[in-house]
């Protein structure tokens, strides 16, 4: 190619079907007068793999039975089953000894006609004629050497053992055998049809191909094997049907498999698209799979080799038997190097060399964004190129950008115009009395994103709503973005009301660009082209209906839950205070007079008494402070002349009541505090200036222990975890904290001074 | 290998001119002298004695009135093992029994036997008319065969079509019998035909004796309905002799017919040789008169030959290996047939298993190919005249 030659010009290399169609039957003549465009094949793992199996199939030696094996090709539209299994079919014809090979396009209801017009049978070719009369030869030489073997006249001579291992051998034909030596040959075919019985297991099976080996009968039978209907001779027999019926064809299909099979030829069967069958009837698809399965065995068992195709859907629908008879082969969708392989490969077939191993005139980042636009699908890549070409064909670019790539996916799935998009919303949604809802308020004329259709919004509750918006293929992150913009936007208006978004693609979207927005809206993207929309429209809506309602409920539910635990809170408090206070009118203080606080302060051990008399301080003064607003009983002001004044309630709050409680509390396990302090220092009787040899430094921990951990129980005195319901801070929180400061160092304080000088080193830390 | 005008382990053709052919049944119904030809041959005799004695039993029945019984006789056995001319035989011995001067009224009849001038046709018997559907060769592919030509699958229907319009064409060239037949033996109901053609053989005071060849029907079904219509149309003084190389049909016969229906049917068989049926056979052509020439003797070592025993597997075999063993000799232009001779094609002739390689498919057989132990063939060298004439005898 000259230099100055425009690279985007001439014919377009990626024009051309890009769906294959398995042939039924093998034509090698060259169609045209120009030369052939070389196949394509992208070598990937997925081509290894199925190649390996079928070579291993063609090359097996030894036993037969253990040679047969099932391949399904698993994968989703487009991602090239049919080409690989084109590439079977290709490498077996091309194989020698030539396989006997049937290949089915697609499987019909009408199988009949399938069997009869499309598929090869053993009257398209001689060899394959030659091969089926060879096979029953040898049914008829083992039935052959049986009788002979039987037969004690000596007819055969000296040389009788080698001619038996000569049939067996299949070696010797039986038929001149029988000739010559003038066998019976009416019950070699009567044993021949017995024993074909047992093999085929079909008796109208076993009938005719019993008849093959009398040339009266061969053009009645192949005419029949192909699927037309029997002469009377054959009728007479007991062949009275035409192969016709999934079932019936498949057992034709069977005994193929089983007259190859027992003479150790290969033999390979090849069925595309057999998704076919989800449109059929529960009974025809239960009749195709059961007959399927029969084919399968006989298959695995008799030595062939099956190929279909499925995708992964009715794959997985497959009854469990047949999974452990089929090797799974998964397609999966092409990554950078293999779509660049694909572009390459096309190129260089219309004769044009990329240079430095390059695509171009495909720039890195247009390949970059069919790889991700296409979702690694070949024909979608294919489609792609032919388009982008096409598109840089027509502006005169010298390259293929990511315009261009852009470009051809709009010009390839934006066909349907937007007010198409919505009649077909306003068909699906009306349907279910989803359509005649108008917007809520100040969200009717909210801008959206450009060359975006009208939203459409539902009404679930009066605070929920869904919003339906339909947009152009989603290329790039900006777009995805700009329907982020829309919802962030929607949902500030709206403020409180809840808003769910679906959003229709009409157009393209690939994988990643749903997962974006996804993330972004917490719904999955819905596109038009799906076969299956109008389903997934109206169960998307209903599911975001039911989220909606379901989620409003909730809120109510959580508000009335945390309202009933606070309040179960409060009673509990109450409770205990008048128990407490109960429990204090029981036992009055002056029944066991306490050591009054001064003289038990003066008898604590000297390195911790500051440290109570500082906490003590802080509890004395938060109790004269008190909790809340400094109460007063100044009478209300008069309003009016005349009226006397109007003595002020004053009322107790809860939580004032609690707070106070708390201190009165605090103050008391301080007390009780020191009494356990002065009466462990004292346990010795003797005076603070005495070696406490006696004092045991467990039971000063446990004390000081205990204290920390009933001070725990209480309510915190600063409020530190006060509930959010009690108001805001009262100006007594400084003195709570410091109280609260206090108390919680106390014991650590005690333990550690006591401990110094208690052994003269650190006492354990709590 | 072309055959020499030789005249030895042949059968006589009507005239006794040579060439006597090989692998043609013994006629003796219909050519004079081939009762001589007989030899009884170690199984044989069992088989003719029972005809003999079930016939004895039936034949005063067998007659053409309203109230008359018929007979099918079955002969079965492997190719070559004599069928046709144990057929041929039981025929002959009918037509005979019928033709006893006590009973027949046929003033120039002559006594079995006696018969001055040898291989002269022998005159159609007066009393029953015999019809062999196929020729006195009694080959089955005739009535496998297309209109041109082509061997096709016998069809049951086709078969007993064509077993009717060969019965009716054979019956009108009696004399007497196209004047007497009513108009109804051309329907094309069988029923109607077949009654109409009773009828005239009722009025002429004739039986009726039908041969049928051996058919491939590879079908037990077709196998046993046919043998049934048989059997069926075997009354008002109708004889059906039947042949069949299906040797199964000991086990089935009792299945095909009933007690009472069995009563009018006779099984018989034919099978192997057995070693006393070498002399047997070599003696009745060392003292038969009359050979055409050229011939070579048969030397009297040759009595003590231990013979192969794969000779010994049917009669054809035996005669074609004898045959050809006496061409040699006379290619080598030796008097006699001598044990050596003998003895030296025993090692040759020997089957090998090499002969008998699967050729190619698509290829086609070529007779010429052919090993030379094959028997059980009919040659198809003869002329179209000599054919014809065999088949209207």
């Amino acid at each position: 190619m000259s230099p100055d030659a425009s690279p985007v010009a001439g014919e377009n290399p990626f024009r051309g079907s890009t769906s294959v169609q398995l042939e039924g039957f093998g034509d090698t003549t060259q169609v045209g007068t120009g030369p052939p465009r070389p196949p394509i094949h992208v070598r990937r793992r997925i081509n290894e793999q199925l190649m390996e199996q079928v070579q291993r199939y063609l090359q097996h030696t030894g036993d037969s039975s253990t040679r047969g094996r099932v391949l399904a090709l698993v994968g989703e539209f487009g991602l090239g089953k049919s080409h690989l299994a084109a590439q079977v079919t290709d490498v077996l014809r091309q194989s020698t000894p030539t396989p006997a090979l049937w290949v089915i396009g697609q499987p019909s209801v009408d199988m009949r006609s399938v069997f009869q017009h499309r598929v090869m049978s053993p009257r398209d070719d001689l060899e394959a004629m030659a091969d089926f009369l060879q096979a029953i030869t040898d049914y008829y030489a083992d039935v052959t050497a049986e009788l002979l073997e039987q037969d004690d006249t000596g007819r055969l001579g000296g040389a009788r053992d080698e001619f038996l291992r000569g049939l067996r051998d299949r070696r010797l034909d039986p038929q001149k055998i029988a000739r010559a030596f003038d066998l019976d040959e009416e019950l070699i075919h009567s044993h021949l049809r017995r024993h074909l019985r047992g093999v085929t297991d079909h008796r109208a099976f076993a009938t005719a191909l019993a008849l093959l080996p009398n040339q009266a009968y061969q053009t009645d039978i192949f005419r029949w094997l192909s699927g037309e209907a029997p002469t009377a001779p054959l009728q007479q027999r007991g062949v009275t049907q035409p192969i016709q019926g999934i079932q019936g064809v498949f057992e034709a299909f069977a005994v193929f498999s089983l007259v190859y099979g027992q003479s150790d030829r290969p033999y390979a069967l090849v069925l595309d698209e057999v998704d076919k069958i989800d449109e059929w009837t529960t009974q025809d698809r239960a009749l195709f799979l059961n007959a399927f399965e029969m084919l399968v065995n006989r298959y695995v068992n008799q030595g062939g080799l099956l190929v279909f195709c499925v995708r992964p859907d009715l794959w997985s629908s497959l009854p469990a038997s047949l999974h452990e008879r089929v090797l799974p082969l998964w397609l999966d969708n092409w990554e950078r190097p293999a779509t660049e392989e694909l572009i390459k490969q096309h190129l260089h077939g219309s004769g044009r060399v990329p240079p430095g191993g390059s695509c171009a005139p495909f720039s890195g980042p247009a390949v970059g964004q069919i790889v991700t636009l296409s979702d690694g699908v070949p024909r979608q890549i294919l489609r792609i190129c032919e388009g982008a070409w096409d598109h840089a064909a027509l502006g005169r670019s010298p390259k293929i950008d990511i315009e261009a790539v852009h470009e051809a996916i709009r010009t390839t799935h934006e066909k349907r115009p937007m007010s198409e998009a919505a009649r077909r919303l306003e068909r699906v949604l009306a349907g279910d009395q989803w359509w005649h809802n108008v917007p809520p308020r100040d969200l009717g004329d909210l801008p959206v994103p450009a060359g975006s259709g009208e939203p459409r919004w539902i009404e679930v509750t009066r605070t929920a709503w869904i919003v339906l918006l339909p947009v152009r293929s989603l290329l790039t992150r900006s777009g995805v973005a700009d329907i982020e913009g829309f919802l962030g936007q929607a949902r500030h208006v709206a403020g409180a009301i809840g808003i769910e978004m679906l959003v229709v693609v009409n157009g393209h979207a690939c994988r990643l660009m749903r997962r974006q927005v996804a993330d972004a809206t917490g719904t999955m993207p819905l596109v038009l082209d799906d076969p299956r929309f109008d389903t997934a429209l109206r169960s998307g809506v209903m599911s975001l209906a039911e989220r909606l309602r379901a989620s409003q409920d909730n809120t109510v539910l959580e508000k009335l839950s945390s309202r009933l635990d606070v309040l179960q809170g409060q009673q509990q408090t109450l409770l205990e205070r008048v128990d407490s206070i109960d429990h204090s009118l029981d036992n009055p203080r002056s029944l066991s007079p306490a050591p009054a606080a001064d003289s038990l302060g003066a008898r604590l051990p000297e390195p911790v008494r500051a440290h109570f008399r500082d906490t003590q301080e802080a509890l004395d003064r938060l109790l004269e402070e008190g909790d809340g607003p400094r109460l007063s009983l100044v009478p209300v002001a008069r309003t009016s002349a005349g009226r006397p004044p109007r003595p002020r309630r004053l009322l107790v709050d809860d939580t004032v009541l609690r707070n106070m409680g708390a201190v009165v509390l605090a103050r008391r396990l301080l007390e009780a505090f020191r009494e356990a302090i002065v009466g462990w220092w004292e346990a010795d009787g003797a005076g603070g200036d005495a070696r406490p040899a006696g004092r045991d430094q467990g039971e000063l921990f446990a004390i000081c222990r205990g204290f920390e951990i009933s001070l725990e129980s209480l309510p915190r005195l600063d409020r530190g975890g006060a509930d959010p319901l009690s108001g805001p801070p009262a100006p007594a929180a400084d003195l709570g904290e410091r109280a609260q400061d206090r108390l919680a160092q106390l014991a650590d304080r005690v333990l550690r001074e006591l401990g110094e000088a208690f052994s003269g080193g650190h006492a354990p830390l709590l | 290998m072309p055959y020499i005008h030789c005249n030895m382990f042949g059968t006589p053709p009507v005239g006794g001119e040579p060439p006597w052919l090989p692998h043609e049944p013994l006629v003796p119904w219909c050519i004079e002298g081939h009762e001589n030809l007989w030899v009884e041959l170690d199984h044989v005799p069992v088989a003719v004695h029972t005809f003999r004695n079930r016939l004895v039993q039936v034949a005063r029945n067998i007659t053409p009135d309203r109230d008359g019984r018929g007979h099918l006789v079955v002969v079965s056995g492997l190719p070559g093992t004599g069928k046709s001319s144990l057929l041929h035989r039981c025929v002959h011995e009918f037509v005979t029994e019928l033709e006893d001067p006590k009973s027949s009224d046929r003033p120039d009849a002559e006594s079995p036997g006696e018969s001055p001038n040898p291989w002269c046709r022998r005159e159609p018997s007066g009393a029953v008319s015999v019809v062999p559907v196929t020729g006195v060769r009694n080959t089955g592919r005739d009535l496998e065969s297309s209109p041109s030509g082509h061997t096709e699958a016998p069809e049951l229907g086709t078969v007993i079509d064509r077993i009717f319009r060969t019965v009716v064409k054979a019956l009108k060239m009696t004399p007497g019998f196209a004047e007497v037949c009513g108009p109804e033996i051309d329907s094309p109901d069988h029923f109607d035909s077949w009654r109409a053609l009773t009828d005239a053989l009722a009025q002429l005071g004739r039986r009726l004796a039908v041969i049928i060849p051996h058919i491939k029907w590879e079908d037990q079904d077709s196998r046993w309905a046919f043998l049934r219509f048989c059997h069926q149309k075997a009354d008002r003084g109708v004889v059906f002799f039947v042949e069949t190389e299906y040797t199964g049909l000991e086990k089935e016969i009792d299945l095909i017919f009933d007690e009472a229906q069995l009563r009018g049917v006779t099984h018989l068989k034919t099978g192997r040789l057995d070693r006393e049926d070498w002399g047997r056979y070599l003696r009745l052509w060392m003292e038969l008169p009359d050979i055409p020439n050229p011939k070579v003797g048969i030397h009297d070592d040759l009595l003590d030959c231990e013979p192969a025993p794969w000779v010994f597997v049917s009669i054809a075999k035996l005669q074609t290996f004898l045959r050809e063993a006496a061409d040699e000799a006379l290619q080598a232009d030796e008097a006699y047939l001598r044990r050596s001779r003998v003895v030296l094609r025993f090692a040759e002739e020997e089957p090998r298993p090499d002969d008998f390689l699967r050729g190619d498919p698509s290829e086609t057989d070529d007779p010429a190919e052919e090993p030379a132990g094959t028997a059980g063939r009919e040659p198809n060298e003869l002329p179209d005249d000599e054919e014809d004439r065999r088949d209207e005898p």
